[in-house]
Formats: C-alpha cells, structure tokens, sequence
C-alpha cells in the first residue's frame, strides 16, 4: 500500500519535474499521511537476513496501523557511508544495525541512545549470553539490542585433509600444532596450495590469541589491553607460517580482501581459514566441499590449555539520539525479539542464531545442517566460556591488515608494525574519550 | 540514409571499379582496390580479435550467471554445465522489491538528467563560447573548478542543504541539478564544439539581421548535434551507473535505482545471492547498451545532416 | 574575436539569460557546500559534533608529513603520469580506426565501449581478479606454457597499481566517444580542399584532421587529467576500498574518504580535498596556458 503510493509519488516527482516545476519542494510526506513514520536503516549480511527482517517489520505494521516503516537496507560499507552523512546532516534513521566497534564510536560520540531506562522492561535480556550484552555496551550502558550470536573459528574443509592423510588437530591444541599441520597441508598438496589462509591482517583472532598470553585487544573498560610486544608476537607468528610455507606469501593473500568470492577456501586454494560463524553458511554455499569448523588454538606448548573463544553480537539495532518517538523503536525493537510471533518471523530462516539461550536451543534444532554445526559449535563455547570482546574502535580490521602487510612484504619488522598498531588505536582511544 | 554511415572511402573504391576507363588504369584501379580490400581485411580481423580482448570479462560475467552459486568461483571454464535460469528468475523477484521497480526508477530519473543536461549545458556553452559579457573568464574558472573539489569532500555540506530544502528521499537532488547546468563537464565539452564551428557562420546570419537567440536556434544548435548527442549519452550512462547520489538520497528501497538494487543482491554473507547478483549485473548492463548502440548511429547520421556545406 | 566587429560589443543582458541556467544553479546549489567544505577545512570536525576552529592546523599536519599521505600523492601522480597518456592515446588510436569506412562500425564501436559501461561495478572487480590474480588466467597461462611461477599481479605491491592503470586504459570508451564526435564535426570540404590541393591521406591527417581535433583532444586531456586525480573507484572496488596492499594503490581520493567516513576526521580531509583542488588548479591552469600554441579553434580564423 504505503510501496504503490510512493511509487506514485515518485513518479509524480518525474513528471513534475519534467514539466517544469523543478524547484516547487514536493512533500516527501505524502506516504505518510496521518500515520507515525520510522526509517529503519541497515546493513544487509545475507539475503535471508534480509527477507525476515522485512517480514517482521511489515508483521508490526499490521498490528499497528498506525505506524509505517521505512526499511533503508544496504550492504555494510555502504550503510556506514550513509548513516555517518546522514547523522552529520541531523537526518539519521530513527533506529539502524551497528556493530559491536561502530558502536563505541557512535554512542561515544552521542548518535546512539542509552537503552538503559527500557531495560528490564520491556527489553529483559536476562536470558541473552554476556558475550552479546558486551558487546552492545558502552560506558556502562547498553546501547542496542544484540540481533545474532556469532564466535571466531577456523573454518576447514576436510576432504584437503582427507585426501592426504592429515589428521584435523583434536578439540583442545596449540598454536604451534595449527602451524604443523598447516604446513603439513601445504607440503602434501603442492604448488598453489597452502594449509591455512594469513590470519595475521584480522583483529578477531589475534584476540584469542592475547588472551593465551593473558592479554586482550580491549579492557572492560575501554582501553587498549596489549602492549607492542605482545603484538609483535602476534605478527611473528604468521610470519614465521608464511616463511614454512603454511599460508600463502603476502601477495596472495592480499587478494582475499574481504569478499568471499577471493577467498583461498573458495577456490580450492587452502584448508583453512579463520573466520566468524556468521560467513559460514555463505562460504558454505559457494563450495562444492564440504565445509566445517572448529575451534582456534587454545594455548601454546608447554603452556596451560584453557578455552580462550566466546560468542558475542555481530549486529545490533541502536536508536537514534534524536529519534522523535523512541519508545515506539522500542516497541519494534521488543516485538523482533521477544514477542513470540515477532521472534520466529524474524529468526526462522535468516541464517542468525539468536543471543539468548532459548533462542540458540529452538533454532538450533529446527535449522539445517550447515545451521545444526553452528549452534553445535556455540554451544561448545559456551560450555566454558572465556570473558566476552568488548567494543573496540572503528577501523580495527585495517590497521591490522595494513600491520600485517607491511611485515609480509618487508616494509617493517613485526615489533615496528605493532608499535604503530598499539600508537593507532591509543589515538583513536584518546579521540573518543575527548 | 541507412548507409550515411559508411563514410567516403567506401564510396570512393566503388566508384573506381565501377568504372572502368582506359585499360591501363583500370588496372591499376584494380590493384588499389585488391589491396584495398585486403587493407579492410586485415583491419577487420584487428578489430575482431582486439574486440574479443575486450569482451572477455564480459563473456566470464555472462557465463557466470548462469553458474549455480557453489560453482561461480572454483569452476572457471568458460563452459557452463547447464544454464541456471534460478538466477535471473531470483534476482528478477527479489528479497526486498521486484527488481523492476529499480529499472523503473533508473529510466526516470536518466531521462531526465539526459534532458536537463542537454538543454541547460548547451545554453550556457554557447554563452561561454561564442557571447562576450563582464566576468567571462573568472566565471569560467569558476565553473571549471567546480569539479576539481572531490565529490566526498562537499558530501555533508550538499546533504545539509539539501536536507534543509526537504529534498530528501525524492529524485530532486539528482534531477535538478542536471537542470541547472551544474556538470561542468558537459559545458566545457559543448564550449570546445562550438569553439570549432566558424565564426563566418554567424556572422552571416548577423548580417542577416538574425541576433544571438536566433543564431543559437538556428545554426550552433543543429551544428553541434555531435556535442549534443554525445551530452545525452553520457548523461544517461553516467546517471544510471551512479551509486553514491541515490545512496544518500533516496533512501527508502521501493526509490532505489539499480546500482543501489545490484548492492542489495550483494550481501556478504548470504547462502545464494552470487548468481542472482551477476545475472542482474548483466542484465543491468543491458539498457545501457541499448541506449549507446542507437545513439552512436545518431552520431554517424548526425553527420549527413549537420554536414558543414560551406 | 578582434575580427568580428559587430559581435564584438558587450551582449551582458542575452548573455546573462543563456548563463541563468548555470548561474542559479551555482548559487543554489554549488556555491554553499564548496564554501562549506571549505570551511570545514579549517575546523576539527568528527561528524557528529559541532566542528571547532582551529585555524591552519590541518593544513599544518599535512604540510608535516603524514606518511600515508606523501604515500597517497605518490600513487595518485604515478597514476596520472600513466594512465592519462595511455588512456587518451587509445581512445583515440581506435577513434581514427573506427572514424573509417568498414561495414560493421556500430557493432564494433560498442563492443569496444561496452567496457566503460561496467564502469565500477562489482562485476569488474570479480572479473579483474579473474585475469590477474594468482591464479587467474595470465598465471595459468605462464605456469602451463612457460613453467613460470608469477606472483598476483593485481595484489603485488610492486604491479597492483599498474593493473590498475591497466584497467583505466581498457575503460577508454568514453575519450573515444567523444574523440569521433570531434572527427564527425570535422567539415568534410576540409577534406576535399586539402585534396584538391594534392594532399594525400598522411598530409591530409596532420594538416586537417589533428589541427581541427585539438579542441576537443585539449578537453579530453584536461578531463582526464581532473578525472585521474580524483580517481576513487578502480581502487575502491579492486582493493575492496582498503588502498591495498600496503598501501600501493592508496589513491589520494580514497586517503581522503578514509579519513572522512572511517576516522571521522572531516576537518583534516577536507583540507586534503582543497589541497587536491590547488594542484588541480595548477595543472589545469598549465594546460590552458599550453592551449595557445597548439589548440586551434574554428572560430580564430
């Protein structure tokens, strides 16, 4: 109804402005007329994501009728774009998706609302895993609504094990087993094959990897949790994995960047990556193998084995400081995720596993197979769950790209890459806190 | 007029073989045109396989959408297994709104940017080229140097004023714009057209009594029909590829254009969406070569009507 | 212009009404965010709250040597210095092939637009990666036939910014198009005076054709070159927008934008905008001085 009225409006606009009346200022309101009116802006992670999203959304409209949504969906780069134009501009939609570092810079710098008075009631999220609530939280006050559970893992495909006698490392291991059978893996395949895909350009697995060492990227109270020595380390290690062979040189890794259609495991290229478990159903789908996952390493040789993985958001719904009517994107917001209705509107197909407990235990068994790995795999985690990531600071992922990039083609040294890493995020740090 | 096209250096070895004189040249003639047609040949069989050096990432996207998803990227033969129309009938349905409804949006809003630039450029080219009036070559810098700031740099600043206009969510800031002339490109473009039309032209028409309207109307106008032809498919290219604009100011998906519904296709994370994406990737390409294919036969004939005689 | 006497005298009223397109436009909408970024360029701006004044420090830092940005300059002049002349010299190489008479030109010159219609698609950037990657097709073909072992061209730091040139060179549509609108502007009685003067085709190309073309080869240079600098896209999609790998096509564009929507600095990227507009300014400012002493236009003589 509101789709045909503003396509008529659209065209209005064409015709209009084909005859003339160019600078005559057409209401964009005409759609809305006499009913509540919120944009609700995102970022799209797959299709599926997508589709449930508007079901649910179109569900609340038709219990309401008095309130119209105006979905605004892109792709995540795209959506950033937008949002921070928009908020600049005093525009910003009424409610949108953030992730867990954008959101300690939008609510440091007063775009988010504090959901703090909404909480228990109506949002109780009693029930949703710590790690979720983390990484919403800000400052002591929790900013968005957790909408997935997602963890970092290696995703591997176990015929490239097969096929040459590799064993896969067993529950527990260490970093130096990952090494061993990543170069295993490559020396059985042979050219233009290696074990595992560079890991060192992504932040997500260097946080386990601190925590080995007793560190963390980020402290619970939102300071930097690692010095340029334990970086350093971080950074020695793929060096020394690309030296032996077990991922590939620099220059092909680079081709990788951030799409899924590059990646090594994709085109048959590598036995593992590491990832978060929301890519795994989209990798998934775009290989003939089969595809699995386990955990990261949990300690070093000699060194106590501990789980060291836990689960958090990988996309929330945050308010708008300046929405007019925030108690109605609350009410949206509660719909999606606690009204029995909205939830399985929402869930059911999406790809996502809810935050909460119950959530993860229905989806887990109604899912499909890829879905069943997954929630095996969280509920794994959270039989002992390390303490969960808390927000970080925007553009994390480039840094340590550009950190590791700089060491595999030998532009530095991996302690001169960390300390420019660690100086970095100690600038941003200090540029939010002021 | 179909053959309008083929310029003079066809007509010309015709007219040679068809008519043979004295013995003697004649066969000379036939040398010429035997080595002629063998020059065309070999520049035919350049162009074929240059063609098909520039086609090949095409026919890779062409194939590739007719690849089930799991395929896409580990299989890279040229050869599909069997074609997997799924892909055009989902990205043709699509999650959010038909896909037809961004071609529909595309259609109206290039139309019109092809409009308003051709009109309003063309007004203001002719002024900058053939009138003279106080503060002519500041105001051309000027205009020149609208476009050497970066579009990203006078985003915010645009999206508060237009915002403020209510402009925002409707087609007002990619439309007027174009009809107020703001792409310098375009002006500068029609400035050195008709820079290249001779003067004498007008002043005849002047001596004719016909003033500086007329003159715009009645002789640089139809003389630069290749200036306005090449304005209009520019204009319309370029609006319909152009993705940051609709991003930020049409907002809601059933205003969405194309590249913002290609985008939609292009989640990350999705199980699926690869195949639907390039199919509507290619199909997206479609009108746009549609448009430059019956265009760029304008820009031959052009020629026969407009021909300078002199 | 001295020549033409009656036109000569000033037209200001005529003259206005022909610019009032433009000029309404310049004011309503061109004017406020140019004047706007401008200012921008001197304040500390994240975005989200009130920007603060500071003077020339932005300025300052940059003048100080950031690195990434002496990094970005490198690129995007390197860019320039290359991609201009290959692009412009192919366009118009085809141009003057497909300005002839063969059966075929409309086939021909679309397909070798069709290139430029993808533009900045996804689909390029896919496809890019299909040729010059590791294990794309120029690999296979070296590996196969040749036993080489080549690095990922298009991820190497040493060649990703010449795939990159390379790309813009494959995307010369547009300079072409407009290169053969110029060549159908050209009269033909030029041509047939020349030849009744005894010009053969050679004389008749450098004394008729490249003369009477330079207005528009001059404008397509200029574009080019205004177009290079701010070139955004060929890295944006093929580096996925990170400038990758180690910052061998940073472009100062994409430096630019970086620092605007991933830092928040507006202030400092806006001063890096107007800093591009000066060198713009400058080499614009070159051309058109240059343009006297080879640009000939029909409405000289």
């Amino acid at each position: 109804m509101a789709a045909t009225q503003s396509r008529r409006n659209f065209l209005k606009q064409g015709s209009a402005v084909m005859g003339g009346f160019a600078l005559t200022v057409l209401s964009k309101g005409a759609m809305a007329q006499g009913k509540t009116r919120v944009r609700f802006s995102g970022f799209v992670e797959s299709e599926e994501q997508l589709a449930t999203t508007l079901k649910v959304l179109k569900a609340y409209e038709a219990k309401n009728p008095g309130v119209e949504i105006v979905p605004e969906f892109s792709t995540f780069r795209s959506f950033t774009d937008k949002l921070a134009t928009e908020a600049a501009g005093g525009n910003a939609p009424d409610m949108f998706s953030v992730n867990v570092d954008l959101l300690a810079e939008y609510a440091a710098r007063g775009v988010l609302a504090p959901l703090t008075e909404y909480i228990p009631d109506p949002l109780d999220v009693s029930s949703y895993q710590d790690g979720s609530v983390f990484s919403c939280t800000y400052d002591g006050q929790m900013y968005a609504m957790p909408n997935d559970a997602i963890a970092t893992a290696i995703f591997f495909n176990p015929r490239k094990f097969e096929e040459v006698g590799v064993a896969v490392p067993d529950k527990f291991y260490t970093w130096e087993t990952l090494q061993e059978t990543a170069v295993a893996l490559s020396e059985a395949h042979g050219r233009g094959f290696w074990g595992i895909e560079d890991g060192g350009g992504n932040n997500l697995p260097c946080d386990i990897f601190l925590r080995a060492r007793g560190k963390a990227l980020f402290t619970p109270e939102h300071t930097i949790g690692f010095d340029a020595e334990d970086g350093a380390a971080w950074f020695q290690y793929w060096e020394d994995m690309r030296q032996s062979g077990g991922c590939p040189p620099a220059d092909v890794q680079a081709q990788a960047g951030d799409n899924s259609a590059s990646l090594g495991i994709v085109r048959g290229r590598a036995g593992m990556l590491v990832q978060t478990t929301d890519s795994f159903i989209g990798i998934g789908a775009l290989m003939e193998d089969p595809l699995d996952l386990m955990m990261l390493p949990n300690g070093f040789d000699g060194g106590e084995m501990k789980q060291h993985l836990y689960d958090y958001a990988g996309n929330s719904t945050g308010i708008w400081a300046n929405a007019p009517d925030k108690a109605l994107c609350v009410d949206i917001i509660r719909f999606m995720h606690f009204d029995p209705e909205g939830v399985e509107l929402y869930y059911t197909g999406s790809g996502m596993i809810p935050a909460s407990t119950e959530g993860l235990e229905k989806f887990g068994t109604s899912g499909t197979e890829e879905e069943k790995k997954l929630v095996a795999y969280l509920r794994m985690l959270r039989e002992d769950p390390a303490p969960s990531r808390r927000p970080g600071v925007g553009g994390l992922g480039g840094m340590f790209r550009r950190g590791n990039e700089a060491v595999a083609f030998g532009d530095a040294t991996p302690l001169e890459a960390a300390e420019a890493l660690v100086a970095e995020i100690n600038e941003k740090l200090a540029a939010l806190k002021a | 007029m179909a053959n309008a096209g083929y310029d003079d250096m066809t007509s010309e070895t015709d007219q040679f073989t068809a008519q043979p004189t004295a013995a003697p040249t004649s066969n000379i003639n036939h040398v010429t045109a035997r080595s002629k047609a063998r020059g065309r040949l070999i520049m035919h069989l350049f162009l074929i396989v240059f063609g098909l050096l520039m086609l090949y990432p095409l026919i890779w996207l062409a194939v590739s959408s007719f690849k089930p998803s799991e395929i896409i990227f580990s299989d890279t033969s040229i050869i599909p297994r069997h074609f997997e129309w799924e892909n055009y009938a989902r990205g043709w349905a699509g999650v959010a709104a038909p896909f037809k409804i961004f071609f529909a949006n595309s259609f109206v809003i290039a139309t019109l940017a092809v409009i308003g630039n051709v009109l309003s450029c063309s007004f203001v080219a002719y002024a900058f080229a053939r009138l003279d009036f106080a503060f002519k070559k500041p105001l051309f810098a000027l205009m020149l140097m609208t476009i050497m700031l970066p579009v990203h740099a006078s985003l915010i600043p645009q999206y508060i004023l237009f915002n403020a206009f209510g402009w925002v969510n409707t087609i007002l800031p990619i439309v007027t714009p174009k009809l107020l002339a703001v792409e310098a490109f375009f002006i500068f473009l029609m400035v050195q057209f008709i820079r290249g039309i001779p003067r004498e032209l007008d002043e005849a028409a002047a001596i004719d009594g016909a003033g500086p309207i007329r003159i715009y109307f009645s002789i640089i106008l139809p003389l630069m029909s290749p200036a306005l032809v090449t304005t209009a498919v520019f204009s319309f290219l370029w609006t319909y590829e152009d993705f940051l604009t609709p991003l930020i100011y049409l907002t809601s998906i059933e205003n969405y254009v194309v590249p913002q519904g290609l985008r939609l296709l292009q989640a990350a994370r999705g199980a699926s969406s690869w195949g639907p994406m390039l199919a509507m990737s290619l199909l997206s390409l479609v009108p746009m070569f549609i448009v430059f294919f019956i265009f760029q036969r304008k820009l031959i004939d052009g020629i026969a009507t407009t021909g300078l005689k002199g | 212009m001295s020549t033409t006497k009656n036109l000569s005298k000033r037209q200001n009223g005529v003259a206005f009404l022909f610019l009032s397109p433009w000029l309404v436009g310049f004011f309503l909408l061109t004017l406020g965010p140019i004047l706007g970024s401008m200012y921008l360029s001197f304040t500390n701006y994240d975005l989200f709250n009130p920007p603060v004044w500071t003077g020339f420090d932005n300025y300052r830092k940059l003048m100080g040597g950031d690195p990434r940005y002496i990094q970005s300059l490198k690129v995007t002049f390197t860019y320039v210095l290359f991609s201009v002349p290959l692009k412009l010299g192919f366009a118009l190489f085809i141009a003057l092939i497909l300005n002839r008479g063969l059966r075929g030109l409309g086939f021909y010159r679309s397909v070798f637009y069709l290139p430029s219609l993808l533009g900045g698609s996804v689909a390029v950037a896919l496809m890019w990666r299909q040729i010059f990657s590791y294990d794309g097709i120029i690999n296979h073909f070296l590996w196969t036939y040749l036993g080489y072992d080549a690095p990922s061209w298009i991820t190497n730091p040493d060649y990703a910014l010449g795939t990159l040139v390379l790309l813009a060179a494959w995307q010369f549509g547009a300079p072409m198009v407009i290169f053969l609108a110029g060549l159908k502007q050209i009269p033909q009685d030029m041509y047939d005076a020349a030849a009744i003067d005894g010009a053969r085709p050679v004389q008749q190309f450098f004394y008729v054709t490249i003369p009477l073309l330079t207005p528009i080869i001059f404008f397509n240079f200029v574009m080019q070159t205004i177009g290079s600098f701010q070139a955004f896209t060929p890295s944006y999609i093929i580096s996925d927008g990170t400038g990758g790998p180690a910052d061998s096509t940073l472009f100062y564009t994409l430096y630019l934008y970086e620092q605007a929507f991933t830092d928040f600095e507006m202030g400092y990227a806006s001063a890096i905008a107007w800093v591009l507009v000066g060198i713009i300014a400058i080499a614009t400012s070159i051309s058109f001085l240059s343009a006297k002493y080879w640009v000939h236009y029909g409405d000289e003589g």
